[in-house]
């Protein structure tokens, strides 16, 4: 979401340098450059979708990898344990750092949580930003429409003039006709729809709200 | 005696462990600290590559102190805002070592334990005593009450806050901005006017898809509401009044908000030089402040605005980004030029703008880095949202 957070495709390919795993929010958040129109490429809404899934399935190896990294942890304190235990003076072998370290199970179940919960924000933020823009590219075709209508509105009703007009026939009456047959063509246009756009807002209100599952603990307000 | 040599290297070890070295940090910090949950958003996923990352370069990199000195005063004196206190350094001290120990294994020694607790301490220190020195003069952040919200496009809201202290900021600067409906989560905005008797501060936001708070500012935000902002940050956009070149000032979007705060403060200092405001947008629906930048001009005879349009099917006439229209003020090395926008726009025009061959530091604008350290980027007000 942030620039810090995600990477370029320069980034992703750099050969020779050993580079840091890559996190699930870098890979959702990747700036692939797009190609001027007509030239090859991948389709983009393929590529989304594939980071997407690419995120998802990297979330999951990394929640399999923290169980490893602790299942291990574990059974090395269990081993030295028993070779402590094991030994005939009661264990003054192998001393434990003295590191206060909170318990490896406990350790994962909240490393678990914690990517439970970025998965959740990732998923909702992902589907408000397909709503939005959506809605966006919605809005814009319909306006877009009217102005097409209005405009071909408005060179027919100059026809008519022309036609009709005969010798009375004036260069600021024929604007006239123009521009009142603009007007009432986009306004009817726009009228029609501003039903339609009224929904298609209160749907991304209703999807931006969804997103306050970021604001869970709002308690020190 | 800190071997910073043996703590870069210990640190590029754990480095290779990528997203698992701070999903292990918070937890547990979370587990030994619990009272330092609240002070985090629900979601790390960005935070992770943000704090950790930082925690470990920096300190590190303790060997180059000095350079380090301003950066670490200033992120110490911004940390008051996340509500840290100086309490809390040892708890992320803790947990850092903890983390270190469980990567290394049999690696991590008492040597190098105490090579990183030094290291640790030393920059926690210079964090905690500027952030004290700051809490002497500035509060940890300033409540501004939301006084109108306008939709102006389909996207773009301007906000008029209202800080409840005097704000002391430079036109061109940057403001960190944390909402009521999204705790806990900072973006930065730039003013789009320059102070004001009555204090209040105009925000220009555009709704990222999917942004937290852009999507907060531009539709759930209400009158009355009240949102926190960090101190003002950022020297890049600012105008020095000493000297006195005229400006060229090319804006995209809603990057047109700190160049009008920039032809404010020029009228507020008796408008002595002239100013060229070059106004990018994709459709002339997306000019969405005209009112106020012709009500400007039309006020400032030192002022020429023009709007260029890149993309508006509608139109007939030229079509052109806002450097390639700004060609016909060359040459442009009599100017300082000033670029502010997404990160394509800004990229493109200072590409433009150095191959006509303006010298670089009369070229002014945000860099947007992909990290926040090393310390070059102090201030820059890079966390602005993007999708
Ligand atoms: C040597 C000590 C520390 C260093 C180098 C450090 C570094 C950083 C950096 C670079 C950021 C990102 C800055 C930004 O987004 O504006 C950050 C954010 C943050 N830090 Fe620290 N920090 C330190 C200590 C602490 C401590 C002791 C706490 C309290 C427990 C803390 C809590 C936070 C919080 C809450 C955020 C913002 C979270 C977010 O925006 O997602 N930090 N820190």
């Amino acid at each position: 979401m942030t620039p810090q957070s995600s990477a370029s495709s320069g980034e992703l390919a750099q050969p020779g340098r050993r580079l840091s795993p890559l996190s699930p929010d870098q890979i959702r958040n990747v700036n692939l450059p797009r190609t001027t129109l007509g030239r090859r490429g991948y389709s983009e809404p393929e590529v989304d979708l594939l980071l997407r899934r690419l995120a998802t399935e990297v979330e999951g190896w990394i929640a399999e990898n923290t169980g490893l990294r602790v299942e291990n942890e574990r059974l090395k304190t269990a081993w030295r344990d028993w070779h402590r235990r094991n030994q005939p003076d009661g264990g003054q072998l192998e001393p434990l750092p003295a590191q206060r370290q909170p318990n490896p199970d406990a350790v994962l179940l909240m490393s678990r949580a914690q990517q439970e919960a970025d998965s959740l924000v990732a998923q909702a933020q992902d589907y408000a930003r397909r709503v939005t823009e959506h809605a966006r590219s919605q809005y814009e075709d319909v306006l877009r429409s009217a102005q097409h209508q209005a405009r071909e509105e408005a060179e027919s009703a100059v026809r008519d003039y022309r036609a009709r007009a005969g010798t009375a026939y004036t260069a600021e009456i024929e604007e006239l006709e123009r521009r009142l047959a603009w007007a009432r063509t986009f306004l009817g246009a726009i009228q029609g729809v501003e039903v339609q756009l009224k929904a298609a807002r209160e749907a991304l209100t209703l999807e931006v709200e969804k997103l306050g599952i970021t604001a869970l603990d709002s308690s020190r307000r | 005696m800190i071997d910073a040599a043996r703590l870069k290297e210990s640190w590029n070890a754990v480095a290779q462990h990528g997203d698992q070295v701070p999903l292990h940090f918070y937890a547990t910090l979370f587990l030994m600290y619990p009272e330092t949950r609240q002070l985090f958003p629900v979601s790390l996923a960005a935070q992770r590559d943000r704090l950790v990352g930082a925690l470990g370069q920096i300190v590190s990199d303790v060997d180059n102190l000095d350079a380090l000195v301003p950066f670490l005063q200033h992120l110490g004196r911004d940390h008051r805002k996340f509500q840290v206190v100086t309490d809390h350094y040892p708890a992320v001290g803790a947990a850092l070592l903890a983390t270190l120990a469980h990567f290394l294994g049999p690696r991590w020694t008492d040597e190098l334990a105490r090579s990183w607790a030094e290291a640790y301490d030393v920059i926690a220190s210079v964090m905690t005593g500027a952030a004290e020195d700051a809490s002497r003069t500035e509060p940890p952040w300033w409540d501004a009450e939301v006084v109108s919200r306008e939709l102006r496009t389909f996207d773009v809201a301007v906000l008029t806050i209202r800080p409840s202290h005097h704000y002391p900021y430079r036109p061109g600067q940057s403001v960190a901005v944390e909402t009521p409906v999204r705790p806990r989560l900072w973006r930065y905005y730039s003013p789009a006017n320059s102070p004001r008797v009555d204090n209040t501060l105009e925000l220009h936001v555009r709704q990222v898809p999917g942004g937290l708070v852009s999507s907060a500012l531009v539709q759930l935000v209400q009158v009355g509401d009240v949102l926190r902002l960090g101190a003002p940050v950022g020297a890049r956009l600012t105008l020095d009044a000493s000297q006195g070149r005229d400006l060229l000032l090319i804006a995209g979007g809603t990057g047109l908000a700190p160049l009008r705060a920039l032809i404010e403060q020029v009228a507020a200092e008796g408008g002595r030089r002239r100013a060229v405001l070059v106004l990018g947008a994709r459709t002339a629906r997306e000019l969405y402040d005209m009112r106020a930048v012709l009500e400007l001009r039309d006020r400032l005879p030192w002022l020429t605005v023009l709007p260029v349009l890149s993309d508006d099917p509608l139109r007939g006439g030229p079509q052109a980004i806002a450097v390639d229209a700004a060609r016909r003020f060359e040459p442009w090395h009599e100017y300082e030029v000033y670029a502010c926008g997404s990160a394509e726009m800004v990229h493109g025009t200072v590409k433009s703008v150095v191959d006509a061959g303006v010298a670089p530091d009369r070229i002014h604008y945000e860099e947007f880095q992909s990290h926040q350290y090393p310390p070059a980027v102090i201030g820059a007000a890079n966390v602005r949202e993007h999708a």
